[in-house]
Formats: structure tokens, sequence, C-alpha cells
């Protein structure tokens, strides 16, 4: 019961979210100085996510070696190839391969 | 004798089937970051069904994780649902990015269940493929068949998830998805200086902050100040 009452509850918030700032700025033109500030906070969240969400060895969130090889492998492959399947393909590769080599990192 | 303009409407395959593309070619990394979520949203307590209600209805699978994990936590279902939409916080930004899309000269239908398909990789695929173009209906039709595959991908996923849970291997690393695909959708788009210092001051913010939802603020509000304080920087 409580975990649908959440449910409900972040259902109908995250909604609201979405809908709230889209109906706001719908009649008006986005300022380039608020354009460019949105475009940052959304990339910086998106990265806080990449850090927040990587396995870890548990000191201050830092994120793992097999981690941190596994994105950078990812992050080289997106920019040279534009490709996120092949991206991806070889980034968890490289994730499990590291943790292969050095169980534990 | 000047020659006529066409005035006839344009194909409209064109901006459908690049949606499609798009989504596509995002269901490599949505299928096992569903899956991801689903098996870790069937090791906590609430019934399957209501694990699998959060996947067509957030759409957001950190959110999704951190709402059931909370209450397994013993939190309120009230603060709960807030640690998750503090998560979800994100899509005012994407919105506000991308409201001069859904105005008023869209369809009233459009813009009310447009908006719930803009999460991160909607967001990213529609600022690398169409935030130019000035036609309307063109990125109606895309939005919403990208937004529509990615959302039935992506709730099928959690569900394969939710089943599948306790017979998937631990040696495949399904943890590792999530943050790999925010990489591989983000690298592309990071091209100037202050974009990359903007990645990193985020990525010190989740470090130092006490929850990620406090990191989550930070990261948002100094993204902001670097975007704004260095914008002429080439």
């Amino acid at each position: 019961m409580n975990a649908a009452a959440a449910l409900l509850v972040a259902a109908l918030g995250t909604f609201a979210l979405r809908q709230v700032s889209v109906r706001a700025l719908a009649h008006r033109p986005l300022p380039p100085a608020l354009g460019i500030t949105l475009r940052h906070a959304a990339l910086a969240v998106m990265a806080a996510l990449v850090v927040s969400s990587s396995p870890s060895t548990g000191r201050l969130g830092v994120p793992s070696l097999a981690a941190a090889a596994g994105l950078g492998a990812t992050a080289i492959v997106a920019r040279r190839t534009r490709s996120i399947t092949l991206a991806l393909a070889i980034g968890i590769a490289t994730y499990a391969g590291c943790r292969l080599l050095h169980p534990g990192t | 004798m000047p020659t006529p303009t066409d005035t006839r409407p344009q194909p409209t395959r064109s901006a459908r089937r690049r949606g499609l593309a798009a989504a596509l070619a995002l269901f490599p990394a949505i299928a096992p970051l569903g899956i991801a979520v689903g098996v870790t949203l069937g090791s906590l307590s609430p019934s399957p069904v209501v694990s699998w209600l959060s996947a067509p209805l957030l759409v957001a699978g950190a959110s999704q994780v951190v709402l059931f994990t909370q209450i397994d936590a013993g939190s309120t279902f009230l603060s709960a649902a807030l640690a998750a939409m503090l998560l979800n916080g994100r899509f005012v930004i994407y919105g506000a990015a991308l409201a001069d899309r859904f105005a008023t000269t869209q369809p009233s239908w459009f813009r009310a269940i447009g908006p719930h398909f803009i999460v991160d990789q909607t967001y990213a695929m529609t600022v690398n493929d169409i935030v130019d173009t000035d036609n309307d209906d063109d990125f109606r039709r895309y939005f919403a068949t990208a937004g529509t595959v990615l959302w039935a991908a992506w709730s099928s996923s959690v569900g394969i998830g939710i089943v599948l849970g306790p017979i998937v291997p631990s040696q495949i690393p399904l943890e590792f998805v999530l943050p790999a695909s925010f990489v591989a959708l983000i690298t592309p788009t990071v091209t100037r200086a202050n974009e990359v210092a903007t990645v990193i001051v985020a990525a010190l913010a989740v470090l130092v902050a006490p929850t990620p939802s406090v990191a989550l603020t930070i990261a948002a509000l100094g993204g902001a100040v670097i975007g704004v304080g260095t914008r002429r920087t080439p």
C-alpha cells in the first residue's frame, strides 16, 4: 500500500514537472542566455547521474577502476563513431574485462 | 514568368522514420538498462505489478529504483515520492529547453501526452537530431514516434527484468549499463571547454554531496553558472 501510494504521488508529480516547464514557456521565446543555462544545467545533471550510478569502490562514491576504464572506453568510441550501440558494447566489454583481470576493482 | 512555389505539404515519412531509427538505435542500450532496473526492482519488497507500473508511469530508471529503495528503507510514501521527484527535477530543464516545440501551434493531444516522453534519451536525441528544424509537424511526428517506441521498449524491458531477475547470472554486468548509456549519450554533445568544465564540476558535486538528490541540485546549479559565466569562451 505504501509503495503504491508512493508511486501514485511520484507519477503525478513527475507528470506535473514535465508539463509545467513546457506549458510555462510555450507562449514566449526562450531567451538565449536562459537556453545556454538550461543546456548546461541538463548536461551537468546527466554527468552527475553517470558518477552517482557507476559501480564504486565505496570510498566517497568514486567509480571503481573497472568502471572508470569502461566509461572511458564508452566515451572514446561514442566521440569517434557517434554510435551509441557500439560505444555501449565496447564499454561494457572493457568493464567486464577489467573485472575479470582484476577482481574487486 | 516566375516559377510557382510548391505549396504542397512536404512528405512526413522522413520525420517518423528518423524518430523510429533514432529510437531503434537506442534499443540495445534501453533494453539491457530496463532489464537491469527490473532485476533491481524485483529484488525489493513492493509487488511485481506495482514495481512494473513505475516503468510506464515514471519512465525514469534512477527514480524508479530510488522510490522503492526508500520504501524498503522505511521511508514514508511521501518522502520516497519526493526523493524520486527530486531526481526527476531535471525534466523541468529538458522541458524548458524544448518548450517552444510544444507551443500552442501543436495539437492539444500532443501538448498533453508528448511531455510524458521527455527523458534523458529523448532530450539528447532531439538536441542531436531535430532542434534546428523549424517545422512543428516534423518535430511532433519525430518525437511522438521516438517517444512511443522508447516508452514501450522501456516498459517491456523492465517487466522482463522483474520476471527474469531471479535467474540472471551475476557475471552479467547489468549495474554498468545505466552510467554507460548516459556517457554514450552526452559525450558527442560535449564539444567546448566550458561544457567539459560543466561535466567535471558535476562529477565533483556527486563526490562531495551528502545525498544523490543534493548532488543533482548542486550539479545543476554549477552547470548553469558555468554556462552563463563562460558563454563567450570559444
